[in-house]
């Protein structure tokens, strides 16, 4: 996005939109599953690129995905509408999945 | 996927392919005589949709946005299929025909997923859906014919027939409302209600040209989107929506593909220390390779082809008049022919980019080297470009469009010269062996990695103190593992070849002529020659490298034209009456403190015009100069701080 874009900038900006602490404990981020978990996506947060680049590529709220691969530091490899694709550590605290069952 | 491929079968012509996305960069037309016909078939750079994140989406966008073409053929991966789809949603939305090209029918039937392709040209209005297999121009013909059929009845086959956008998803409403506040205020070129859908999408480029041509209405149009913001993820969804009732309708079996040997592999290959370990040992092995197994050949053409073909060619042109004799035999045959030489090594190291290339190993690379790109204020994806440099650093630079955010590609570019490219790999592993004996190979290695933890450093300090900024996301689609494909990797080799021997029969000639004529007059002799003159003037800054002979310095100063041009220009100056090996010659010139040192600048010197015209191109003057300036700093002190510290320490 580029800058210019202000009404999504004051909608999306970190100070209108911090990272609620998850109260809810059947949420937990992407990047907490371990390999072979699978979880559904309840939610992102981010700016609407990071969003719509995610949406393109399937990662829409109610999709399930699995994790592929996971250590716990780096960037993290998920399946999704069986296809595999590589997000960085980053992007996956930005979404939020249901905790998985197993 | 798949899209070059195709391309290349029908054309003839010779894209770059390879198992990663975002090898192609730019349009690229060829032409197709097929049945009568003549096509001008054009090969743009993959996407998956049209919402353009990096610019080289954006060209393959405007490109079917502006020049409308008859028909536009959609490759789509049988693999992996629902993402594909993604991009055909938003195709069958504009005004052009459309004819789908069902790829990769081997891997999906691999995976034991079964595609009737009827029930998915039904579902999309009988847009013709054929299957074919591109790598072994499988269907291609009939392509070919039903994008023909298409092209020539573009009222019949319009997507008017199918139409997701009205009926499938809930805010059409607002799109109508947004349509009818734009009508007639935009460049004619974009339908009208494509714009409004992209606004609702928040495609920045597009809602900075509304806002551009329609500044009064704006206001309203702006109100609008904020009232409907979480749009995006609703127009994503229908889509998604859709295509997943689609794929179930024509796919058995989806989603329950065999990924096992994917996943198997990626347990080495994508593990945060074996997959590192796994990369250098790849990289160390490539080089080993390479000069194992390219050395010994390059040796013999040099001693056995071109300097008897050069002594014989002067020997019989004994009558002929001195600067004939002298520019065919010393200039022609012993300048450009000698670079001509380096063909083994090119051969050896393409063949295993190519092979990593077409594997798909390159994603898995990137991955690995996220979390090192992070200290330079990068990610993984900056790293496939920087790769690509291995080979030539100009299709490094221009690769670097795949990179969504203008500070880590401007970082990206700069930093991609570091690379040493074959030109200067080549120019090593040839005085290598003269210059090292044994520990030639070692010092091959050392001199790659002196390049890397220079590159390394100064995106690190960059970053640190210069030219913060924040990351974009890191988000990558890993593509399954191929058979290697000896058709491809054998053209991209090819390529490759033809292009270093161009280059070897245009400016590394021309140099070598120029070199000639330079050390020849006047006089006839090197010693009061123009170049000998301008060589003198030159030597204090040999001095201080250590480098007693100014011909080394004349060497140096021609590799901006062509990396190669510093063993061309050699091979002039030293000539071959000096018999024995070239190599070794020069190497007596030098003490082993200078040898290296002078090999370090030359790996480190300024670009060479191509990669300088190359970023120029793509980051503009400023940048270029920089560039220029910040190498020829860093090469020469680096070359007096080998030369210094090693005679320092007392190294003979
Ligand atoms: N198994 C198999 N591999 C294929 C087929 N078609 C293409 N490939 C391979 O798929 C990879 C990608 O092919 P490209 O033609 O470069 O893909 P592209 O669509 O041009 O990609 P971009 O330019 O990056 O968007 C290469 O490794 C090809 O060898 C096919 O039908 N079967
Ligand atoms: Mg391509």
């Amino acid at each position: 996005m580029t800058n210019n874009n202000r009404f999504w900038q004051n909608r999306f900006h970190p100070r209108n939109n911090p990272i609620e602490p998850d109260y809810n404990s059947n949420i937990v981020r992407l990047g907490q599953l371990e390999n072979g978990q699978k979880a559904k996506i309840i939610d992102f947060q981010g700016g609407p690129g990071f969003i719509s680049r995610m949406a393109i590529l399937g990662f829409i709220p109610g999709t399930e995905l699995e994790m592929i691969q996971n250590y716990g530091r780096g960037p993290i490899i998920v399946s999704v509408r069986g296809t595999h694709v590589a997000l960085g550590r980053r992007e996956s605290w930005h979404i939020r999945v249901n905790k998985p069952t197993s | 996927m798949g899209k070059s491929t195709v391309f290349n079968m029908l054309t003839g012509l010779n894209q770059h392919v390879g198992n990663w996305p975002g090898k192609t960069i730019e349009q690229k037309t060829g032409v197709v005589n097929y049945k009568g016909y003549k096509i001008d078939l054009v090969d743009l750079p993959g996407t998956y949709s049209l919402t353009a994140n990096s610019l080289e989406e954006r060209i393959a966008r405007n490109y079917l946005l502006k020049n409308r073409p008859d028909a536009v053929i959609i490759i789509l991966n049988a693999a992996t299929l629902e993402h594909s789809l993604y991009l055909l949603t938003e195709l069958i939305n504009l005004p052009i025909p459309i004819v789908v090209g069902l790829n990769m029918m081997d891997v999906a039937k691999q995976q034991g997923f079964q595609i009737e392709e009827n029930v998915l040209s039904a579902a999309l209005g009988d847009t013709p859906v054929i299957p074919i297999v591109a790598s072994h121009n499988q269907g291609l013909n009939k392509l070919l014919d039903a994008a023909i059929e298409v092209s020539q009845h573009p009222n019949q086959t319009l997507s008017q027939k199918y139409r997701i956008t009205p009926s499938d998803y809930p805010h059409q409403e607002i799109q109508k409302q947004i349509t009818s506040k734009i009508q007639g205020k935009l460049p004619a070129i974009y339908p009208t209600d494509w714009i409004a859908l992209k606004l609702l999408e928040g495609d920045s480029e597009i809602t900075s040209m509304v806002k551009e041509s329609a500044p009064e209405t704006w206001k309203s149009i702006e109100m609008l989107l904020i009232d409907h913001e979480d749009t995006f993820l609703d127009i994503a969804g229908s889509r998604y929506a859709w295509i997943e009732r689609l794929v179930r309708a024509a796919m058995t079996n989806p989603r329950k593909g065999t990924i096992s040997l994917t996943d198997r592999l990626d347990k080495i290959a994508t593990h945060p220390f074996a997959g590192l370990l796994l990369l250098i040992g790849i990289s160390g092995a490539v080089f080993w390779l390479t000069y194992t197994l390219a050395n010994p050949i390059v040796y013999w053409l040099g001693n056995s082809i071109i300097s008897p073909l050069a002594l014989w060619s002067k020997s019989a042109l004994g009558n002929a008049p001195f600067w004939l004799q002298g520019l065919i035999s010393d200039g022609i045959i012993n300048g450009a022919g000698m670079v001509l030489t380096f063909l083994p090594i090119l051969f050896f190291f393409f063949a295993a980019m190519g092979f990593l290339e077409d594997i798909g190993y390159l994603t898995r690379a990137a991955y690995v080297m996220d979390r090192f790109m992070h200290w330079m204020g990068l990610h993984g994806r900056s790293f496939m470009p920087l790769f690509l440099g291995f080979g030539c650093n100009v299709p490094s630079i221009m690769g670097t469009r795949i990179i969504e955010d203008r500070r880590a590609r401007i970082l990206t570019i700069m930093l991609s010269p570091l690379v040493p490219c074959t030109g200067r790999i080549a120019v090593i592993t040839f005085l290598a062996p003269a210059f090292f004996g044994k520990s030639a190979l070692i010092a091959v290695w050392g001199l790659v990695s002196l390049n890397l933890v220079i590159l390394a450093s100064l995106g690190i300090l960059t970053n640190k103190f210069i030219y913060k900024g924040k990351r974009t996301a890191f988000i990558m689609e890993i593509p399954l593992y191929h058979v290697p494909n000896p058709r491809t990797i054998g053209l991209f080799i090819w390529n490759n070849l033809v292009e270093f021997t161009k280059r070897a029969g245009t400016i590394i000639l021309l140099v070598a002529i120029v070199m000639w004529w330079l050390s020849n007059y006047p006089g006839g002799n090197i010693e009061n020659s123009i170049l000998a003159q301008f060589g003198h003037q030159l030597a204090p800054l040999g001095h201080c490298l250590g480098w007693q002979d100014w011909r080394i310095t004349i060497a140096l100063l021609t590799s901006f034209l062509a990396k190669e041009n510093t063993i061309s220009t050699l091979s002039v100056l030293y000539k071959i009456e000096e018999s024995g090996n070239l190599a070794a010659n020069i190497a007596s010139s030098l003490t082993m403190p200078s040898r290296l040192g002078f090999l370090a600048i030359q790996m480190l010197f300024i670009p060479c015009v191509a990669t300088v015209a190359a970023i120029r191109k793509e980051a503009g003057t400023k940048w270029m100069v920089i560039n220029i300036l910040l190498l020829l700093f860093i090469s020469f002190s680096a070359g007096a701080i080998i030369y210094w510290g090693l005679t320092l320490l007392g190294v003979k």
